[in-house]
This record gives C-alpha cells, structure tokens and sequence, in this order.
C-alpha cells in the first residue's frame, strides 16, 4: 500500500518559489495497479521521486505499508527503498559497465539482507524472453529489450511498491504493450504499481487513474 | 540452501575499470609519472647521503690537514673519486707530531694519472706510509691479511681489473694484490700503494714529464692525524688551530675534522635534496590536482550511474565506497608501476647516472629500495584517495533525482 498525505514540493526556479507538487494526497491499495497521468511538465516524475525518497518533500509524508518513509534518515531510506520499492526510470537505466544478469541482480549485491536472487533472476530473465542475452551488455540490446530488463531489475528484491516513470515512452507500439502487460502480470501477482504516463490508449491496463495538471491531483 | 555469490563493491570497481580501459590507464599513468620521480630522486638523494656518511666514517682521523688551495681537490677525490695531485712538503708531518695533544700523524700522496695510453685508467692513486697508516691498512685488511710489496697495488671495486692482474700508470706496471669491497665514496675508484712503491714512478719519464717535477718523494697531500684520547673536548677543538700554525710555515694549510672536510658537499646534498623535496612536493600537489580534476571530471560524467545506484538502493556510503574503491586502485597500481619503472630504469641506466650526477654510491638493493618504494606506494594511494574524497564528497552532496535528470 502506498499513502501520499499532503506533499508538497517547492523548487526555486527563476528566483521564484515554483511548487511542481502541490497538496497532493492519495492512497493505492495493496496490489492495486494506478496510473497517474498528465501532461508533461505537470508534475508526476517530482511525486515518484518524492514517494521513491529521491527528493525530500517540503512538506507532507509518504507511506508504504505501515512505514512512515519521509521520517526515516537517509541512510534508512536506502535500505527500505533497497528491500521495498522497485523503481524504473524514464530513461535508460541499465549499467554498461555490467553484463545483463549483474544489472539484474544489482539489487541483491547492493543489499545486506538478501542472499539468495540468482535463480529469481535467471527466471526474470526467462518470464521476459530475454534468458538467452544474460551474458549481453546493455549496448547489445534494442529500446524494449532494455526496458523490460529495467523492470525485471526493480522487481528482484519482491519490492512492496513498483514505481514506473514513463515505462513506455520512445517505444513503438508493440513494445509499450509488451511493458504494460508485463506491468500487468506484476499487478496481478500482488505487487502494488504506481504508473506514471501520458500515453492514453495504456490507461486501459490500470485499476486507477490519476490525473494530475500543475502538480495537484485533479 | 547456499548463499549466492555477490559482486562486492570492490569487484564492481574492478569491472568499472576495465570497462573504460583508456580513462583507466590515463589515470594510472599521472600516479605512475608521480610515484616514479618520487622513487628516482629520493633513492638518488639516499645515495648521495649514505655517500658522505661513508666517506666521512672512512677517514677514520680526528684531524685532517690539507693545503688550503687543494681542499676543494681533496674533498672531491674523497667523495666521487675525481683524480687530482695536491702537495705539499712532507717534513709538516714531523711538526705536526711534536704539537702537545697529537696521537699519531700518518701523511698521504695523491697523484692523478691520466686518460692517456701511459696509463690504464684515469684513477686516483694514494700513497700511503704503512710505518705510520692507521687509516687505509685496518681498512685494506678487512679484505684479508695482506703485507704489501714494493710494486703491488690494492685496487678500488669500481676499478676494472682482477687480483694477479697487472696495471699500468705512467708507463711502470703494478702488479694488483688485492681488490677491496664497495666503500660508497672516492676510494672505490682509487688505487692504494706504499710510498716505495709510489716512488717507483720517480723514475718514468712519462711521470716526470706529466707531474710536478719533484713532487713525489718527500712529498704529501695530507696528514691524518689522531690525537690523544684524554683530550677535553674545548682542547681537542682548539687542538686544530695549534696543528694548523705549526704546520703553517709554508704553504697556507687547514685542518679539518672529517664533518667539516665533507660538510661543503653535504650541505650541497642538503640543499639539493631540499630542492629535490620541493620538487617532489610540487610533483605530489600537481598530480593530486590533475586527478582531482580528471576524477571531477569523470565522476560528473557517470552522475546517472550514479543515480541509478541510489534508485536500486544503494547508500551514499556504498557510492562512496565504489569511487574510492576505483581510486586506490589507480592509484596503488599506478604507483606499483611506477616504482616498477624507476627501478628498472635505475638499474638498466646505474653507471650512467652514477657518472652524469657524480653519484659515487648507487646502491638499490631491495633492502634499500624496499621502504622507499613502500613510502612512494603509500603517497601515490593517498594522493588517488584525497583526490577521489573531493570528488565523491561533492557528489555525495548533491540531491539524487538531480543525478537522474542528468539524463532525462
């Protein structure tokens, strides 16, 4: 479950107070699959990166689950975002200097809890089409071959949270629906999604949709 | 069920590494250049310490008196073994043995011979009075118990011939007796003989043509002088001015103790060691701030790697840790390497620099090279580590979603 009380977000831009969040509230369940669009600009990559504990909040708090994650130290936050969120960015986000199966286990090597993850990852590897580039580097592979890595990688660790920024942008078609039942599955498996899109014709794959216009919910 | 095999933070910065092999060995190369002038003048500067030290311990002699005019000759005859001829008068000796306070007076002879077909090295012989030597014979016989004959010759280790050998210096041959360990000074390109056997080139044309007419019998270079034991120190120092009047009849002469002899070159080696630090310090400072600057540069550029990191979880501190982890090691291989070169260099090219820089001792057994190139080591990973803190510290302190949008 992820509850969002009241977060605001203000930034100084032009030697202006800028608030690319404003007074935003909302709670997803626990397996629930929402969709927060808007156009872009409006605000949604600024309230992942507040609930991903990415950007402190100028007021507000974020829960998961029971945890307060904007009273934690930063360091805690590490780890909780470590053991509990799985966060995929807008752009390209998998490490060149390693292969696809140490990009996809990252992770597990940067946590201290959790020790087993080669099978898990292999079979990630496998439920995505893609077992058979384990030992590939990034440069190897196309938009939505990377993409879908991102995801399995976000979801090593069994994350409570799956945060998805933008999942589908500079892919065609065919690829952006490939990601989105894959985000589906995860849905469905009881993991709970927070999607952030412009995209309308995606929208249809979610249980919620929030739209969100000048960083309020609308 | 087994524990998986993890990529630690070390081997994530191996593999960083290796996967921009050019920026890698870019890197390295500013360590290496650093910690390879570090390793090259500081074991020069060592050489040329443990130079003085020897050739001071050597004199084995409270006092020595030299001709004032041929002080500088002497000094460099002694400590990089330059040939000169230098006398004066040997009946001084006689005066300088009757001064109240004065043990035991031997003289020497210092005769240059010539790069020239008379002879078969351009050497340093000294001659020596073994009725009254208590310098060179104690010396001499470290090597073995040894009576020389009229004729025979104790060679230096750097001078190339063998015991049995034969040498020829102003066209009168001496037959070697004995060659003599390294001793780090002048005397290793020197040729030690009797005073009977230094007169035997009275009687060489050759000599009496290329030398002073005269200048060997009845003749000397300095006076080694002991004095008595029970001496106060205030009277042992004032000692000196008595050996100097009594000896300064003729010819102006000084008498020095064996510091006060070496101590124009030593402090010459003070002050060019003390350049020698500023350079390296300047050397240290400028490569800290090339790779503060290339560390600045890179770390800027690997921001959404960075990033990235922070989105998976990581902590700040393990950030840390993979930049710093990636920086010691540049800089501990860069300054291995580096050591690595000098040395080669130093061996390959010993005689070389030992002739350009004067350098009579260039010992760099790993016993000597050893904590020189673990101090150098250790500098070349600190340097990497500061330089690497700035960077990390700067990135540390920026906010993460400012990592990711880097790229977005």
């Amino acid at each position: 479950m992820v509850r969002v009380e009241n977060l605001t977000k203000n930034f100084l831009r032009n030697q202006r107070d800028f608030d690319a969040v404003n007074d935003v509230s909302l709670q997803v369940k626990e397996g629930e699959f929402a969709a927060v669009t808007g156009h872009s600009g409006s605000g949604k990559t600024t309230l992942f990166n507040m609930v991903a504990g990415l950007i402190r909040p100028t007021s507000g708090k974020v829960f998961i689950g029971d945890a307060e994650f904007t009273a934690m130290t930063e360091a805690q936050q590490a780890v909780f975002r470590n053991e509990n969120i799985g966060y995929v960015v807008q752009s390209q986000s998998l490490l060149n200097n390693f292969t696809i199966l140490d990009n996809i286990c990252m992770p597990a090597y940067l946590s201290r809890s959790v020790t087993e993850f080669k099978e898990r990852a292999v079979q990630l590897l496998t439920e995505i089409g893609l077992a058979e580039l384990a030992g590939e580097y990034p440069r190897n592979l196309s938009g939505g071959e990377i993409r879908r890595v991102s995801i399995a990688r976000a979801m090593l660790n069994r994350p409570q949270v799956l945060l998805a920024d933008e999942p589908t942008s500079n892919l065609d078609s065919d690829n952006a629906r490939k990601v989105m039942s894959m985000i589906r599955d995860i849905s469905n498996s009881g993991t709970t999604v927070l999607l952030s899109t412009h995209e309308m014709e995606y929208l249809d794959y979610a249980d919620t949709v929030i739209k969100i216009k000048n960083g309020r919910i609308e | 069920m087994a524990a998986d095999k993890k990529l630690r933070i070390p081997q994530m910065a191996v593999q960083n590494l290796r996967a921009k092999k050019f920026r890698t060995v870019f890197m390295m190369f500013f360590v290496l250049l650093m910690s390879a002038t570090f390793f090259f003048s500081t074991i020069l500067m060592e050489n040329m310490k443990a130079g003085i030290t020897n050739t001071t311990e050597r004199m084995g002699a409270d006092y020595i008196l030299v001709p004032k005019e041929g002080t500088e000759n002497i000094r460099e005859s002694l400590f990089a073994g330059v040939p000169c001829s230098v006398t004066f008068d040997r009946s001084v000796e006689e005066q300088v043995r009757a001064v109240k306070g004065v043990r035991r007076v031997s003289s020497q002879l210092y005769i240059a011979t010539l790069a020239a077909s008379c002879c078969d090295a351009a050497v340093q012989l000294i001659g020596f009075d073994p009725e009254t030597d208590f310098v060179v014979k104690p010396w001499i016989e470290k090597s073995g118990e040894l009576e020389l004959k009229t004729g025979e010759i104790v060679i230096g280790n750097d001078i190339i011939a063998q015991v049995g050998d034969t040498m020829k210096f102003y066209e009168v041959n001496f037959k070697v007796a004995a060659k003599l360990e390294k001793a780090g000074m002048g005397y290793d390109d020197s040729v030690f003989m009797t005073y009977d056997t230094a007169n035997l080139l009275k009687d060489s044309p050759v000599a009496k043509e290329k030398l002073p007419s005269g200048e060997i019998d009845g003749y000397a270079s300095m006076l080694m002088i002991d004095i008595s034991e029970d001496l106060e120190r205030k009277e042992a120092k004032m000692l000196g001015i008595d050996i100097q009047e009594a000896a300064g009849t003729g010819q102006a002469m000084h008498a020095y103790s064996a510091d006060d002899l070496m101590s124009g070159i030593a402090s010459q080696v003070r002050k060019l060691s003390g350049y020698g630090n500023v350079l390296t310090y300047i050397m240290v400072v400028s490569t800290a701030l090339a790779l503060i600057s290339i560390f600045a540069i890179t770390i800027n550029e690997r921001k959404y790697e960075f990033g990235v990191l922070y989105t998976l979880g990581a902590s700040k501190k393990q950030i840390v840790s993979i930049i710093l982890s990636e920086a010691l090691l540049i800089s501990f291989a860069g300054g291995i390497l580096g050591v690595l070169v000098s040395y080669y260099l130093v061996m390959t090219f010993k005689n070389f620099i030992s002739v350009k820089l004067g350098i009579p001792y260039l010992d760099i057994s790993v016993r000597q090279a050893a904590p020189v190139a673990g101090l150098c080591i250790v500098i070349a990973a600190v340097t990497g580590i500061i330089a690497a803190v700035c960077s990390a510290y700067r990135m540390s302190r920026s906010e993460i979603y400012c990592l990711i949008r880097e790229c977005e």
